[in-house]
């Protein structure tokens, strides 16, 4: 009997030494559960600043410190990673509203577009939050830029919150917030050093349910 | 001379602090009971709705699970048995930039990146290793 329990201890221990047993830490790359989203990638950092990428789906990499991590390509997704990741909250919806030229509200018309995207998207959506921000064009200071989008982002704020509240939303009134500024994504499709044009198209709102 | 100095370094303090009272992210859905979530050492109950804030540890339970919205859209499953410290967590709305660091210290969490890790400057640390995230789609698991 006791013969028999030392054989089982020194299998186990011979399996972990040659590394048939999992590893204790691992990390492994799913297929992107956006379907436009690139598969990416997850590097490994290990001893003195070396690196090892993990780039394939389902390719998994042991972690083991200092030493260089342990990959295996699995042959499918592992059923536990599917349940792990079937728990994910819901993903972000967005929608584009815009202002009329030479207003600063949404019209009647738009907010009834917003009220619809909101009463359709809050469904189902615990801890919903709601984020309103209003772009700018890409000319002009980012300092200006800043403040004018602030001034639309909180008028249609208003708006929005007195529709909420008249159609009796489920949502408080401070899970909806404002951000300052997209003069930065409007700069960014500049080349650099390339002069801003003023454009109309940039008389939006993007309003974020998440 | 020491004045002086109080003087200086006092705004350079006031600006390192961390921006503590900033939400950083939600616990959207979770099991019933809702989870924990430890804060400056005490316990609170995470449900859905709660707003986690940078230094937030999450902690679940034998059969306990959550799903976490971050502000830069990452998201993430907390799967049963899993503390994970919400170590640096800093997100420039505007911009859309920032970095981050998570530490899962056990069990299990899966992760669908978000705006962070297009700067690179999105990593999570396992109890040997760091690993750092390039737009993807990932489970880190660390077995007890």
């Amino acid at each position: 009997m006791m013969q028999k329990a030392l054989w089982i201890m020194a299998l186990g221990g011979a399996l972990a030494l040659a590394g048939c047993v999992g590893p204790k830490e691992r990390v492994t790359l799913l297929a992107p559960v956006q379907p436009d989203k690139a598969v990416g990638g997850v590097v490994v950092e290990y001893k003195d600043g070396r690196e090892a990428y993990l780039s394939n789906v389902n390719q998994q990499a042991g972690l083991r410190g200092e030493r260089a991590p342990r990959f295996e390509q699995l042959e499918e997704t592992d059923p536990l990673h599917t349940e792990i990741m079937g728990y994910l909250p819901k993903n972000l919806a967005r929608d584009f509203f815009y202002f009329a030229t030479g207003s600063g509200n949404l019209s009647d018309k738009e907010m009834d577009r917003l009220q619809a995207f909101l009463t359709k998207n809050i469904e189902n959506r615990p801890g919903v939050q709601i984020e309103i921000a209003a772009h700018t064009d890409a000319t002009g200071t980012e300092a200006i830029n800043n403040r004018v989008s602030d001034e639309r982002a909180k008028t249609v704020l208003g708006q929005v919150r007195k529709r909420v509240r008249e159609a009796n939303l489920p949502v408080k009134e401070d899970d909806i917030d404002t951000v300052a500024s997209s003069w930065h994504w409007a700069r960014s499709g500049l080349a650099p050093g390339q002069a801003g044009q003023a454009n109309r198209a940039y008389r939006v709102v993007v309003v974020t349910v998440r | 001379m020491r004045n002086l100095f109080l003087l200086l370094a006092a705004p350079l303090a006031l600006a390192a602090q961390p921006a503590v009272a900033q939400e950083i992210g939600r616990i959207k859905n979770v099991t019933q009971g809702g989870i924990e979530v430890v804060r400056d050492g005490g316990k609170l109950k995470g449900t859905s709705g709660f707003r986690l804030r940078e230094g937030d540890i999450v902690v679940t339970g034998a059969g306990q699970r959550a799903g976490i919205t971050f502000v830069d859209n990452t998201r993430m499953v907390v799967s049963p048995g899993s503390r994970m410290i919400i170590s640096r967590y800093r997100f420039d709305r505007a911009r859309r930039t920032g970095e981050s660091q998570m530490r899962i210290e056990r069990g299990a969490v899966g992760v669908d990146s978000g705006d962070l890790a297009r700067s690179g400057r999105m990593k999570f640390k396992t109890p040997t290793s760091t690993l750092g995230v390039r737009g993807t789609t990932f489970v880190i698991e660390v077995d007890e």
